[in-house]
């Protein structure tokens, strides 16, 4: 292709060549025009070079090159290119553009005095006279280099912190399909990011839930509002049921058409699960409260009427007297003993735990301390006792292993029929001594096994007869552990129910040292 | 002879309203359990029941109330009940269930002899 450019031309050279001759109109029709593209072309913004395709060197150059590069114009023509031009590796000149199919590359100049320009340069191959130029046209890109990179940095700042929050981060378009979905789905749902754009949000609800916050979003879309704090179930990959909360935004275009939403998702079930458990154990506190009121009641009334009737006008045999001031102190006891339990589960519930009195004891005085227990008890069972290795040696608060005891015999006794053995033993077993309390009773079945040692559970809950706050086995179970032992209950219904306990052999070498554990309010 | 039914498986509870309640012409009756109560009542035919609600066995309070007004034998006894469970849907169920009345333990004596005289009083003065 002919070149539509023309040869270097400036006054100088054309004072030089041709003096101050007149020329003839057609050749000075062809000077201006000349002139007029040599000016096009100086007051072009963009950089313009052309070099010699053989020798690589710029044989012209415009104004705002000279002025861009900060060279004197005489100085940058002659130059090899390469001193101005970075190309990159570039192959000269197979990799040069040609014709039309001019080449455009991202580069850099090298201004004279140092510091590089940053350029979008086009490269195009010419003929002309009898040599190949290359046209280079360069097009400093500072500015919209500095304005990408900042969009770079913003999209970065963006992706980090939505990646990086613990919630999900998500886009839908118009029709709820998902076109974004940030990584921590993984974390949520088990989902590939990539799995889940595609599929809608009702995709990954089972169907019931899927139904009512389709309607919730359609009804949102149509009114174009945005959301917050929506609950709504959804299935782990996995199979197990993950409860969202969903807020999410609707974006638009310039004409204020809805495109879709952006939100966020975050994974409540374990705030969900904690509510329900604190909602359990309200409740449970609430009967428990009402249980404790009657239980507490039950006592009183025959306090308060024996009292009445013992202060009232009534002439009444000295028999009656003491008996009736018997019935008022076996229920105050009684009442005292619901009063020490519910202040066991106060002390324990707030976290100080049971402060022990540990002392040397045997197996042996542990049972001895039962004998009032026993003795009152006779009437309505058979006790059988078996104790092997009296002596060994146990190092316990004694009060509270009577205590111990005393709830496992008066479960044994409230839950076995008249008559029926009751039969405690006691033997070595490895490092520890275990007591066993067993009775031939109503026995528990498993779920109720399960729950013994459940605060305010009781077995039989629907037979209210059978009184107590369900607290005892709670308080046994936490004495038992503070002492270091374990405690354990296998049952079966209609056969009856065996407890068992370990209690850590003492050591008595090691009792002139301090006790371990004594008076430990931390157990 | 009026005839006065205690229900109550707390014997020093029985005991108490034996004390309390007995009087000359008046025979205290006692029964341990729901079944007991039905059996007694049918058979002597008591003025007034003292039940308790909280009973062993099958039967609550509630149940026996139920099944002495349902039949019409004894439907015409006046059931006194007795409880320590005082929620206001305790008292509500006990008398959906046919209790003529209501009382709470711990009662005031006096107050529950007043009640049990006045009753018995009551259905002196129409009958005989």
């Amino acid at each position: 292709m002919k070149s539509r450019l023309f040869p270097p031309e400036n006054n100088a050279l054309r004072n030089e060549l041709f003096g101050g001759q007149r020329f003839s109109p057609e050749f000075q029709t062809h000077l201006d025009q000349l002139q007029r593209f040599r000016a096009l072309l100086d007051h072009a913004n963009d950089i313009i070079l052309l070099v010699r395709l053989d020798s690589r060197r710029i044989v012209d150059a415009n104004a705002s090159a000279c002025r861009q590069l900060r060279y004197p114009c005489e100085m940058l023509v002659g130059l090899p290119v390469e001193i101005v031009v970075d190309f990159e590796g570039l192959q000269w000149p197979e990799e040069v553009g040609e014709g039309i199919e001019c080449r455009t590359i991202v580069t850099e100049l090298q201004r004279r005095e140092g510091g590089r320009l940053p350029v979008e340069i086009l490269l195009c191959m010419e003929e002309f006279g009898d040599a190949s130029y290359v046209v280079i046209v360069a097009r400093d890109v500072t500015e919209r280099k500095r304005a990408e990179e900042a969009l770079e940095r913003s999209r970065k700042q963006f992706r980090d912190l939505v990646e990086t929050i613990n919630d999900w981060v998500w886009e839908v378009d118009m029709n709820g399909v998902y076109t974004y979905a940030s990584p921590r789905v993984r974390d949520l749902l088990g989902y590939e990011p990539e799995e889940v754009v595609g599929k809608t949000p009702f995709d990954l609800m089972p169907e019931s839930e899927a139904a009512g916050v389709a309607m919730f979003f359609r009804e949102r879309m149509e009114k174009k509002e945005a959301f917050s704090a929506l609950e709504n179930t959804n299935r782990h990959r996995d199979g197990r049921l993950v409860v969202l909360e969903t807020s999410g935004t609707p974006f638009f275009d310039e004409e204020w058409n809805l495109l879709g939403y952006r939100g966020v998702d975050r994974d409540v079930t374990v705030r969900k699960q904690a509510e329900h458990a604190l909602r359990e154990s309200d409740r449970m506190k609430t009967d428990f409260i009402s249980t404790a009121a009657h239980e507490l009641r039950t006592p009183l009334t025959s306090i308060l009427g024996f009292s009445q009737v013992l202060l009232g006008p009534e002439n009444l045999s000295e028999a009656e007297q003491k008996e009736f001031l018997t019935y008022i102190h076996q229920q105050a006891e009684s009442l005292s003993g619901l009063v020490a339990d519910l202040l066991d589960i106060a002390r324990i519930e707030s976290g100080q735990g049971l402060a022990l009195r540990r002392e040397f004891c045997t197996p042996g005085e542990l049972v001895t301390q039962l004998a009032p227990f026993i003795q009152s008890g006779r009437e309505r069972s058979r006790f059988e006792l078996a104790i092997t290795s009296e002596t060994a040696p146990l190092l316990v608060d004694k009060a509270k292993m009577a205590q111990v005891f005393e709830n496992l015999l008066s479960n044994a006794v409230k839950y076995s029929p008249p008559g029926s053995p009751i039969r405690i033993a006691g033997e070595i077993s490895g490092e520890n001594y275990r007591f066993t309390v067993a009775d031939r009773g109503f026995g528990m079945t498993a779920k109720q096994v399960a729950r013994v040692f459940d605060k305010f559970y009781r077995a039989d809950a629907s037979d209210t007869a059978v009184g107590g706050l369900g607290l005892g086995m709670s308080i046994v179970r936490n004495i038992v552990e503070a002492h270091g032992g374990s405690i354990w209950v296998e049952s079966e219904p209609g056969r009856g129910t065996t407890a068992y306990f370990h209690l850590p052999l003492g050591r008595p070498e090691t009792s002139g040292k301090g006790i371990p554990g004594e008076e430990d309010p931390d157990r | 002879m009026k005839k006065i039914l205690i229900v109550d498986d707390q014997p020093e509870v029985a005991r108490l309203l034996e004390i309390v309640l007995r009087r000359e012409g008046r025979q205290l009756l006692f029964a341990a359990n729901g079944e007991e109560c039905l059996e007694m009542a049918r058979h002597f035919l008591p003025e007034v029941v003292l039940l308790d609600i909280m009973m062993p066995g099958e039967m609550d309070g509630y149940e026996v109330a139920r099944r002495l007004k349902k039949d019409p034998a004894t439907a015409g006894i006046h059931i006194l009940v007795m409880t320590a469970k005082v929620r206001e849907e305790d008292r509500r169920e006990a008398f959906a269930a046919g209790a003529d009345d209501y009382i709470s333990k711990p009662f005031d004596v006096i107050e529950l002899k007043t009640r049990v005289d006045r009753i018995l009083g009551c259905r002196e003065s129409p009958v005989s």
